[in-house]
């Protein structure tokens, strides 16, 4: 058995495919925050465990989000 | 000619803080009556208390955000436009077709999503 390296062992199954009814809005910004890292930056995939299909989608969210100053584009 | 080819759509702008209840009624009504004027429906107007912003718009810390669904044809966009572009108090505006975006937050009326 191979060791794990990474400290997270995030699910394997996408958030959003699990709950479809969760919503990907840029105005629901809680939930975006989970997919952007402390600098602000969005999250890789392998991280979160998000599918491809909802990765596009949150991406175009969180960037509406950042345009309408919802998020911000980079911290400290 | 585009007929019956309209859509949802979503609108949230960002205004001046500084803006008080009549100013922000008046710009709610005309972007109100743009819709009107091209025959489009109301479905919800939505005012967000004085949030503050994650970053300064315009030297604002803090905005004022109004988000308005409709249904109404994309003739009436560039009014709309025209609207939010050439208003100084408003910092920022968005205008996006609801159903191009599948993970939005559902409102009612969202009947003709496959």
């Amino acid at each position: 058995m191979r060791a794990t390296f990474r400290r997270f062992r995030q699910s394997k199954v996408c958030t959003f495919c699990v709950e479809p009814q969760l919503p990907i809005d840029y105005k629901v910004v809680a939930l975006l925050q989970k997919f952007i890292s402390e600098r602000g930056k969005l999250m890789p995939r392998r991280r979160t465990g998000v599918c491809a299909k909802h990765q596009r989608m949150l991406t175009r969210a969180i960037k509406h989000a950042r345009y309408m100053a919802l998020l911000p584009y980079t911290k400290r | 000619m585009a007929e019956t080819g309209a859509k949802l759509y979503e609108t949230i702008a960002l205004f001046n803080p500084e803006l008080d209840e009549e100013a922000m009624g008046e710009r709610v009504q005309r972007m109100e009556s743009v819709i009107g004027e091209h025959g489009g429906k109301m479905m919800s107007v939505n005012r967000w208390k004085k949030r503050r912003l994650a970053f300064p718009v315009k030297k604002h810390e803090e905005g004022l955000y109004v988000v308005l669904r409709f249904v109404a044809d994309k003739a009436l966009l560039p009014d709309l436009d025209y609207l939010l572009r050439y208003d100084e108090q408003c910092l920022r505006y968005l205008v996006l077709d609801v159903a191009r975006y599948p993970g939005m937050v559902r409102a009612k009326a969202k009947g003709e999503d496959k």
